[in-house]
């Protein structure tokens, strides 16, 4: 039952597209927005108390940094993602380490102008 | 021979004459290429002479901005049919033909005439075929009967968009992948080459076009970027050019003149365009004081890095050039700067790149 939870609550790019770049909606239909509000923000919605969403940043032709900068630093403004609830509640999958850290970097970053704002 | 014979006679051989005249005159136009519509609209009201060579050396850059200047008058402001003779046209670099690629497609999206630009194909068969290739002759709608297919013709192809979307670039990049780190390229791998290129396309829709270009006319409404690519010999080259507004213009906004002047020393040249571009490079500045912002720019420096040995990043934006050169990993590359004698009312960011 616990698995088959965990590899239901997967969102992945590659089913979003390909091809995946650029920042807002209006600039293109590959953007980091419509990704995020379409994808993991109603998948967020569905999924019960503490449920982990497992994005999957893997099989695409690229991933670009307004993209992803877009998709989890917006899910920090939005609070999806807090400083209690990072690394549990999205759980960032990609074979490659040094995309891991780029989108620990924006979160982190997004987290700490919030801070800021209080 | 009765009369009514004779005139028969006279009658055909003037018909033959005028037939013959006239299968001349088909032969001669399909031999130059040119196939006129004979309708009012359709007949040209001016000629532009286009230079002999298209190049953005400094030498060469004063006569192309001209003749792209007076282009833009008389198809947008005065309104006229415009034949292009490029029949003196003999030497064509691609920086200079993505820019007259760019300026055309725009003049021909917001132009108001019906056929603003006819083109005069060139003599010279070798520019003819680029010409063709690149789908200069598809965007005038002219239909000259040339085939591209001298070797270094053939691999150029353009590109245009209006949006951020990377399928316009993906099988490119794809190909280009796959030659560089073999037939099946790995997620980091396909990055290091797409980064580049969306993140600077990126740039250009999400700042080079919020105001206006400074020529007194409107944006295009149907592309805002256009790219030509070329992968030979072991040689990558992209250009990148957007008729915006220019790197100075749009840091205007966001830099204060107390950063500028305390990063004067690290930064070459006083032309205010090649400040922009290193500033730009340099510390990725963005306009939207947001984080990961900021880093286009920076992005397109950073193919050098992963390509050293001969690697060039030229930026080209208004009157400022500056030119990068990798030649070691790990070494910052060699940095180069020149003005030209005229704006070019946009930017171009230029990669050669070998892929051995």
């Amino acid at each position: 039952m616990n698995n088959q939870s965990v590899i239901e609550n997967v969102v992945r790019v590659i089913d979003f597209t390909q091809y995946p770049s650029g920042r807002h909606k209006a600039k293109g239909n590959t953007s980091g927005e419509e990704f995020r509000d379409e994808f993991i923000i109603k998948k967020l919605v569905q999924l019960k108390g503490d449920e982990p969403l497992v994005v999957d940043l893997d099989g695409t032709i690229g991933r670009n940094s307004s993209f992803l900068d877009e998709v989890f630093a917006g899910l920090v403004t939005k609070r999806f993602i807090t400083r209690e609830n990072f690394g549990k509640k999205i759980i960032v999958r990609t074979t490659s380490p040094s995309i891991s850290q780029e989108v620990n970097e924006y979160i982190e970053d997004a987290l700490n102008r919030l801070d800021g704002k209080k | 021979m009765d009369k009514n014979c004779f005139l028969k006679r006279v009658r055909e051989i003037r018909l033959t004459k005028k037939r013959t005249k006239k299968r001349i005159k088909r032969k001669y136009a399909k031999f130059n290429g040119i196939r006129r519509q004979v309708s009012q609209h359709y007949l040209p009201t001016d000629w532009i002479r286009a230079p002999e060579v298209f190049s953005l050396a400094k030498e060469f850059a004063p006569t192309v901005v001209k003749f792209l200047t007076a282009l833009r008058k008389k198809c947008l402001e005065q309104k006229l049919s415009i034949n292009i003779d490029f029949r003196a046209t003999n030497k064509l670099f691609p920086e200079a033909t993505l820019l007259l690629y760019a300026e055309i497609d725009r003049i021909l999206s917001i132009a108001q005439t019906i056929k603003p630009i006819t083109c005069v194909p060139p003599q010279n068969h070798k520019i003819k075929q680029v010409f063709k290739q690149i789908g200069l002759f598809d965007l005038t709608s002219d239909q000259i009967d040339v085939l591209p297919v001298d070797n270094d013709v053939i691999y150029w192809q353009s590109h245009k968009g209006l949006t951020q979307s990377g399928d316009h670039i993906a099988p490119f990049i794809t190909k280009v992948a796959k030659s560089v780190f073999g037939e099946s390229p790995t997620a980091e791998d396909m990055d290091v080459l797409w980064r580049p290129f969306t993140e600077v396309i990126n740039n250009t829709t999400d700042h080079a076009y919020e105001a206006d270009r400074g020529d007194g006319f409107e944006h295009s409404n149907t592309a805002r970027w256009w790219m030509f690519t070329h992968l030979r010999n072991k040689l990558l080259t992209v250009g990148v050019c957007d008729l915006g507004m220019g790197y100075w213009r749009t840091h205007r906004k966001y830099i204060g003149e107390e950063f500028i002047s305390s990063i004067s020393s690290s930064i070459l040249g006083r032309n205010r365009d090649c400040k922009a571009i290193q500033i730009a490079m340099q510390y990725g500045v963005s306009g939207t004081d947001q984080g990961g912002r900021g880093k286009g720019s920076r992005c397109a420096l950073s193919l050098l890095d992963s390509r050293p040995n001969g690697s060039i990043l030229t930026i080209v934006s208004n009157t400022g050039l500056v030119r990068y050169k990798q030649t070691n990993q790990g070494n910052a590359p060699k940095i180069e700067h020149s003005v030209l004698d005229a704006d070019i009312l946009g930017t171009i960011v230029y990669w050669n790149i070998p892929v051995s």
